[in-house]
Order: structure tokens, then sequence, then C-alpha cells
């Protein structure tokens, strides 16, 4: 009686029409590239894109994670990434696995570790089920419109770091690391993002420093944003600030008086001129219009001898033409160059393509 | 053919017979098997899809030569058991089963695809329904043997053998998992 109502139970059971095609296809593709006698799983199941700037190199990850036996596919593949990267939040992390979609792309809050006031969460993003729109195909960036609010406090500082994408599955995993001003609580959480970048791209760019001048025009501009390894009280007079005060609260500082933002691409970039005045290089580039892209530069001055330097001092600053908001950068390298002309300089041009707006959140708490 | 010669239940008593793709026989022939004892094992649809293309790639890969139908049967028994095995070793697949029980007492749902869902396993009678769930609740030491021996039909020897257990433990489980059930489900 039980041998019979077991079988009758179980012989409803089997793999899905698709699961078993896609194992028929494995098979084939393994055929396909069976001019050995063994299949590779570990070449073609080749499915990781690491972050670039991770930790480790993209290359060790890729040789690490291809080196799993295929059984650690019962892990998802963050937490394989997080397992290398660091075994201890690894051994931290408490799933959470809640997803909301927006805009045609789900969000999945995959793990947590929370710890005091501080939160590092696991995070996916993918084209939502039956999406055609292939808006998640590599790394993209959360735009830092992510936000973990237990109903108390919300996040005061946070960091989001991209970790692997996983063609297989079409996830882009992130972590991000959140901190407030009081301990979190677990019993009710609220977890958003409003805005992601797709697309990303980086481009290594030659910025040309022939007949560079030695007098150009100044004029004092409001910063927005201001930032370097050098000390502002150590920066040399031509580069003095003007500090805020409560009539006016912007930072002043003096910039090249170049080309304005009219003569300059809303969606790219445009370098308005270099300088070397008073013993300082000074490199000024237009963003074109960033309130939702994340156009950057890192420029690298480089000597006859091939050494590199990063910038001492950056400040930034926006002009508005219509509807336009154009963001212009001033990148200072300090310090007396022996012969100007001896030297070369490059950028690393980081562009991003499509924002979208949507509305992720979900509601979870930490058992 | 790069491979093997498989040996084909479908073509005849010692007929070699080859589809153009020479895995898809025993591929076919063994795919439920796997992916039910998988299901049995893991207890859900997305970690029984797990395990059972799994297990089909560590067959591609390691390419066996099989001397028969019950040596085939064996090797994919085998293999599905350890994979279980491995899978439920790993650190992630045991912090989110304690998690989700932890929520289960609560009362709280687990995402789709995970714990004891009713109505995943098709069209099929509440009372089998509920004797599945009920056998999902034993311990995978003696869900392994009942399954083999009931669904699969296996005797306690070849159990044994395939396990890598004596006859005698096997007996012994099988005993004790009838005895749950016994008392769960009444009658057997």
């Amino acid at each position: 009686m039980f041998a019979e109502q077991y079988k009758k139970a179980y012989d409803s059971i089997g793999p899905s029409p698709e699961k078993y095609k896609e194992v028929l296809i494995n098979a084939s593709e393994a055929l396909d590239a069976a001019g050995a006698k063994t299949v590779n799983t570990a070449e073609k199941r080749k499915r990781f894109r690491a972050a670039g700037p991770a930790a480790v190199s993209a290359a060790a990850l890729l040789c690490v994670f291809l080196a799993l036996p295929v059984c650690a596919k019962n892990s998802p593949a963050f937490y394989r990434v997080v397992e290398f990267i660091s075994p201890a939040l690894a051994d931290r992390l408490v799933p959470i696995e809640k997803s909301s979609s927006s805009q045609g792309i789900t969000m999945e809050v995959e793990a947590i570790d929370l710890q005091g006031n501080e939160a590092q969460i696991i995070v996916s993003m993918c084209d939502e089920e039956g999406s055609t729109a292939d808006r998640i195909h590599g790394p993209v960036d959360l735009f830092d419109s992510y936000n973990l609010f237990d109903y108390g406090s919300e996040t005061t500082l946070g960091g989001c770091s991209f970790l692997a994408y996983d063609e297989e599955t079409g996830k882009a995993y992130f972590k991000i690391t959140t901190q407030t001003s009081g301990t979190y609580r677990k019993d009710k959480l609220h977890f958003s993002v409003r805005e992601i970048l797709c697309d990303k791209s980086s481009e290594e760019r030659e910025i040309d420093l022939t007949g560079i001048r030695e007098s150009v025009p100044t004029r004092m501009e409001a910063l927005n944003g201001m930032g370097g390894m050098m000390e502002e009280d150590s920066l040399p007079p031509s580069l003095a600030m003007t500090y805020g005060t409560q009539e006016d609260p912007y930072c002043r500082s003096s910039v090249l008086d170049l080309r304005r933002a009219d003569e300059c691409a809303a969606d790219d970039f445009t370098v308005t001129g270099a300088a070397y005045m008073d013993g300082v290089l000074r490199l000024q580039v237009c963003m074109g219009d960033n309130r939702h892209a994340d156009r950057h530069v890192q420029p690298f001055l480089v000597d006859a001898d091939g050494e590199e330097k990063y910038e001492d001092y950056s400040v930034s600053w926006q002009e508005t033409v219509g509807d336009v908001s154009y963001q212009f950068y001033e990148y200072w390298f300090i310090g007396e160059l022996d012969n100007p002309e001896d030297y070369s300089m490059y950028g690393i041009f980081h562009d991003s393509g499509e924002c979208i707006e949507g509305q992720w959140e979900v509601i979870f708490r930490v058992a | 053919m790069p491979f093997r010669i498989v040996l084909s239940v479908k073509g005849g008593k010692g007929k070699l017979m080859h589809k153009e793709n020479p895995y898809e026989e025993v591929i076919e022939r063994s795919s439920g098997m796997v992916y039910r004892l998988a299901y049995s094992l893991v207890k859900t649809r997305v970690d029984a899809d797990d395990i059972y293309q799994e297990v089909f790639m560590r067959y591609i890969k390691a390419g066996p030569v099989f001397d028969n139908e019950e040596h085939e049967k064996a090797w994919f028994v085998r293999v599905t058991v350890n994979c279980c095995k491995n899978y439920w070793k790993s650190p992630w697949i045991r912090r989110r089963a304690a998690f989700y029980e932890g929520y289960a007492g609560e009362k709280v749902c687990a995402p789709a695809g995970f714990g004891p869902v009713f109505g995943e396993t098709g069209d099929i009678g509440s009372e089998e329904q509920l004797l599945i769930e009920t056998v999902k609740e034993l311990p995978e030491k003696y869900r392994v043997v009942i399954h083999l021996f009931y669904y699969e039909e296996m005797s306690v020897e070849e159990i044994g053998k395939i396990t890598g257990m004596k006859a005698s433990t096997v007996r012994t489980r099988l005993t004790r998992a009838r005895k749950r059930l016994k008392e769960k489900l009444g009658g057997l």
C-alpha cells in the first residue's frame, strides 16, 4: 500500500522539459568541443566576469572560480566570490533572498551581515524574467542611490562595490556597506535602490600637453566639490580658496577661464584646457551633464622616465545652460616641472550608459 | 564516436544504437530516476534542478563506460547521492536552511522554491502529496533508503552496495523510517 502510494506520488515528479533540454544542450556542447576525449567543463562553464577594481585581480578570481567543483553551483555566485575575497564575511552572511522588480529589472537582496551600526548587504540585479530589454549584461552601478533604513535611522555612510557578473543567470552582484548613527534594528529593515547605471565603460586617452600655455586667465568659481591628497592649507597661494560664509556658503577657488559650458558636449567629455602656471600644472575637463550619468576621469602625469603621478588636488563646479547642467573638474598637479615639454599625460575616462530610475525596495528582517 | 559505446535498451538486446548525441540515450534513460532521487533528498524543485544538472555535468565530464544497465543505474544513484551530500555540506545551504526553519516556525513565508511548498509536485492527489511531505520530514539518511527501496525497488543489499552501507544498516534504517512514517501516516 505504502509502496504503491509512494510510487504514484513520485511518478508525477520529473525534470521540467526546459531543464531536460538544458542538460541535452550541455551534452551537445560537450560533443561539439570534443576534439579531446574529455570535456573540460570548467572551460565550458566559463561564466564570470569579475569586478575590475576588486581587491584581487579578475584573472585570479576567474582561476579560482573555474577551478571550483561544479557542485559549488549549489551556492550562489556571489557567495563564492565573497567566500574567496572574505571568508569571514561569507561565514556571517544571513540569507535574505527577497526581490523587487521595477522598470523590467529585478533587484534581490541576497544576504546581509548586520553588526551593530554597520551592514554589509549582498544585492543582485538582473533583467526581469521575460524581459527582452537586456539591460543588465555586465558591470552596472547603483549610482549611490541605495539606502538601508531600519525605521529609526537612515544610512549615514555607504559604499558600493561591484562583485561579479554571472553570465549564466544574468545577475550582477554588488556588496553594499552602510553605516548608521545608531545600532541597526533587526526586526524590520527596508532596503531600496533608486537608480541604476548600465553599460559602464572606460577608455584610456592621451591628453595633449603640446604647447601648454604658461599664462592663462583665471576666474573665481563657486565649487561643489574639492579634495585630494594635499591639505587645503598646504595649497600654493595661487590656488588659495575662499571659504563659505553664512551669506555665501560656497567655497570659491581660482580656475582656468577657458571654454565655457556652451562650447562643451552635454553627453561626452570635453578637455577644456591645460596650463602650467606658478608651479602648478592644471587640467580642466567638462564631464557634460552628469546628473544622470557618472562620467569621470583619472588623469596621470608621466615624466620623462615614465614615472606616473596622480593629481594632488581637484575641484569641481557646475555651469548651467538652459536645462543642461555641465559638470567641470580641474585637476592640479603641484610641483615645479623642470621642462614641461618632457612630460606627457593620459587619462582613464570612465563613461556610463543608460541611467534607469525605478523603485526597487524590499522589507525584511534578520533572524 | 569519440567517447564511448552506449548500450541501448531501446535498440533491442545486443543491438548498438546511437542517437546523434551519444549522451542523449543515457540522459533520457536516467533523467527521471536522477531527478526523483534528488528531489526526495533535497526536497525542493529549485535544488533538485541544480542537482539534476550537476549529475549530468559530472556524467558528461567523466564519460564513464557502463557494462550494463544495472551498472549505469548504480553509477547515477551513487553520483546523485554524493551530489546531494555535497549540497548539504555547503555552508550557504546549511545557513539558508537554518534561517528558513526559523522563519517557518514563525509562519513567515520562505522564498519560492525553498521549504516544503505544497502544490509544487503537480497534479497529484492530496494523499500522495501528504505522503511526499511526510517523507520529506524524515532525516536524509532515512529518505535515501526509503526512496531507493520503495521507488527504485532496489534490494537492501543493492542499496548497501551503492551507498557504501552494510546491509544490516540499511535494514535498520528502513525499519526506523517505516516506524516514523507509521506514526505519522498510519498503515505501512
